[in-house]
């Protein structure tokens, strides 16, 4: 095993030397995240002087909980951060999105408050266009945080008092985060949570992820850089045999991958101001990452004859998996391009690193993590067996 | 004239090498066709042959390098195959190519080679202090080698060959694109390995350095060994004659058809230059040959006598030059 050690050693010191790992794994993501951030972060900012026009249709008239909501969404108004119009009906309130006249809304059903106190599940729909994902964000997210304080406070025994730590401010800025959500129908349960990453971070991350697949190809480019220079044939002609020197190549990209990733979260935690938490779990989602990402490039890039070959190949599968990944911009709904979209890691890793910033822990991004465990196993398995033929002098 | 010749018996002390009845195919092109030749410690085994004859295929098999289709490689007694690593151990192969890291000094490039041949420790400093001395790069060890002129590299090259101080080296070409001061050496250290009881594979296009070199040469053509021995057998074998290369002027013609019925005169041609004559024995023939000439009306300007060669062996051989 020590010779496995001593070709990633080589390798390594090589790839450090080159310095081009540092321009795709930290400089150039560095770059384009602070970019994006600044030209598309107001998505994300509370800051900006950003005003919605939702509607509101309470059937749950006289409800103590649907009127706290109907109270809540005024004082919103009041403050000047939405505007609110009220509805008589659902399907009043349901024209008004379709018209444009509001830009979503929000339906109360009867029942609503009598539901919560005996303990059953409610829901307060939300209405929105899918073409308008932003706006839909954040009347989800406002949905959401009230009935997350629905919960907190039916929790305490007080369900009466949920305005007590419920402020406008709080609501929007809710919503404003999650920007980026899918355009949702309904809330379905008053448990649901804000699991969304602020701008720099999601930037940040999708920029990681990005330059990421550019920087694991390294193991199988170097292997055909090796075939080329005449050191591989070399190496077959010594005492290592084929398989440690496939293992070897292999580890380097795993490692060069999760290095880049991680050296470029500690750079953008500062630079950026990126905030990513719970970093065991995190680093979890990273190393799952970087190995689906390997095996895919390994996989399309292993059909290259030559370096120059397999680099090219390399880049359409970086670029294509960031654009349909949603790391430039978020790919929400239920569109065809939503579900394509879970066929990268990168749809994946955003996604766990969203549910992660909610808190937690292990069990929010246990679906993430399997699948990009599961995308790793499967393409790595499958590039090892057919980078094979790439051993040969 | 493609027959395999004959070659003489091996030396009965234990082989180094014994390559028996190799094939290898690509697709279509069988590349090498049932070689087989042996080596025994302190031989150095001359391997000649055009390009695409099959010379480097062989090597790799005989490496370890490359899966043979059939047949068997023995190295030091052990079976070789691409899979069985403790056998490689007993070789060192310096390929054709300068095969080393450009963003590694040559200590890094030495000391990564040994640690994959199982080098390490002590040991492996002296070995890569030894060879640094031994290939005149210690003051340049810490230089990265892409800085390297093509005979440092060069020397280099072997240099990781030689590191492990194996039991068969194999040479592929080693003294291609060296200045003239570095060939003189690499050949040194190539004929003292040898006496030290190391077993040489050399293969060149460079028939003065078989010459020079090797005990013993086989001749490989389209795959197939089609001669071997030593020099003198191998000349021997083919009957090759002596050729008189002649400059002169005047009738050539007359002078040409006189001279090819003197007795010991087998061909007499005309060239550029003026004539050439094949000859059993040219040094006894010479007065005669000057005596008819003048009598021909052909004035003669310069002699020159070649001894056969292997490269006219290969052209006896194959009808064709070894460096087509």
């Amino acid at each position: 095993m020590r010779d496995i050690g001593w070709i990633v050693l080589k390798d390594l010191r090589q790839q450090v030397r080159d310095r081009t790992i540092f321009i795709f794994g930290l400089v150039a993501p560095l770059a384009i995240a602070a970019a994006l951030s600044l030209a598309f972060g107001g998505f994300f900012q509370t800051d900006e002087a950003v005003v919605f026009e939702f509607g509101v249709s309470n059937a749950d008239a006289g409800g103590p909980i649907s009127e706290a909501f109907s109270v809540a969404m005024a004082e919103l108004e009041t403050e000047g951060l939405v505007g609110i119009t009220f509805h008589r009906d659902r399907a009043s309130l349901d024209r008004a999105v379709e018209d444009g006249e509001v830009d979503a809304g929000f339906f109360i059903p009867d029942g609503f408050s009598q539901a919560i106190v005996d303990g059953w599940d409610a829901e307060v729909v939300v209405v929105a266009s899918p073409e308008a994902p932003v706006v839909a964000g954040v009347a989800t997210s406002i949905a959401e945080q009230f009935a997350l304080e629905v919960a907190s406070a039916s929790a305490a025994g007080a369900t009466l008092a949920i305005l007590g730590g419920f402020t406008p401010e709080q609501m929007v800025q809710a919503g404003l985060t999650a920007s980026q959500a899918n355009p949702p129908a309904r809330v379905a349960s008053l448990e649901a949570e804000v699991r969304r990453l602020d701008g720099p971070t999601y930037y940040s991350a999708g920029a990681a992820m990005f330059f990421m697949v550019f920087v694991v190809g390294v193991g199988l480019l170097s292997l055909l850089e090796e075939r080329k220079r005449h050191t591989l044939a070399r190496l077959l002609s010594s005492p290592v045999g084929p398989g440690r020197i496939l293992a070897a190549k292999f580890i380097l990209s795993i490692t060069v991958g999760v290095g880049s990733v991680g050296l470029f979260m500690l750079f953008s935690r500062f630079l950026l101001g990126a905030r990513w938490v719970d970093l065991p779990i995190t680093a979890l989602l990273v190393v799952a990452a970087v190995g689906a990402a390997a095996g895919i490039v390994s996989l399309v890039a292993g059909w290259a004859r030559t370096a120059e070959q397999a680099q090219n190949f390399q880049s359409v599968v970086a670029v294509a998996m960031g654009i349909l990944g949603g790391t430039f911009f978020p790919i929400g709904g239920d569109s065809f391009l939503a579900t394509l979209s879970l066929a990268t890691p990168h749809a994946w890793f955003m996604r766990g690193l969203g549910d992660l910033s909610g808190g937690g822990g292990l069990a929010v991004v246990a679906r993430p993590l399997v699948v990009l465990a599961g995308m790793a196993v499967v393409t790595l398995t499958i590039s090892v067996l057919g980078a094979r033929r790439s051993l040969r002098p | 004239m493609n027959t395999p010749v004959t070659a003489p018996a091996p030396d009965p002390s234990p082989l180094v090498l014994q390559v028996e009845d190799l094939h290898k195919s690509y697709g279509e092109i069988h590349a090498v066709k049932g070689v087989s030749f042996q080596i025994a410690p302190g031989e150095n085994y001359g391997l000649l042959g055009p390009n695409g004859a099959g010379k480097t295929t062989t090597i790799q098999m005989i490496a370890g390098v490359l899966a043979a289709d059939g047949g068997r490689v023995t190295v030091c007694g052990k079976e070789l195959t691409t899979s069985t690593t403790s056998v490689k151990s007993h070789i060192g192969w310096v390929p054709q190519e300068v095969a080393l890291y450009d963003r590694l000094s040559a200590r890094e490039n030495l000391a990564f080679f040994g640690r994959m041949q199982g080098l390490s420790g002590k040991t492996l400093a002296k070995r890569v202090d030894e060879v640094l001395g031994l290939t005149a790069l210690a003051d340049r060890a810490g230089d990265k080698t892409v800085k390297f002129s093509g005979g440092m590299r060069r020397r280099l090259n072997i240099g990781i060959g030689l590191l492990h101080q194996p039991d068969l080296l194999i040479l592929d070409e080693p003294t291609v694109g060296v200045d003239v001061q570095s060939r003189a050496s690499i050949l040194d250290q190539v004929a003292e390995m040898t006496s030290r009881g190391m077993a040489v594979l050399y293969t060149t296009h460079y028939i003065e350095e078989v010459e020079r070199l090797c005990h013993r040469v086989g001749i490989i053509d389209h795959g197939t060994m089609i001669a071997e021995g030593t020099r003198a057998e191998l000349v021997r074998m083919v009957g090759e004659r002596d050729r008189v290369l002649i400059t002169a002027d005047g009738n050539l013609s007359e002078g040409a058809d006189r001279l090819s019925e003197l007795d010991g005169v087998h061909q007499a041609g005309i060239t550029a230059e003026g004539m050439e004559l094949l000859v059993d024995d040219a040094a006894p023939l010479l007065p005669r040959v000057f005596e008819t000439l003048t009598r021909s009306g052909v004035a003669a300007s310069g002699v020159r006598v070649e001894e056969p060669d292997l490269e006219a062996v290969f052209l006896h051989l194959t009808g064709r030059a070894l460096r087509d």
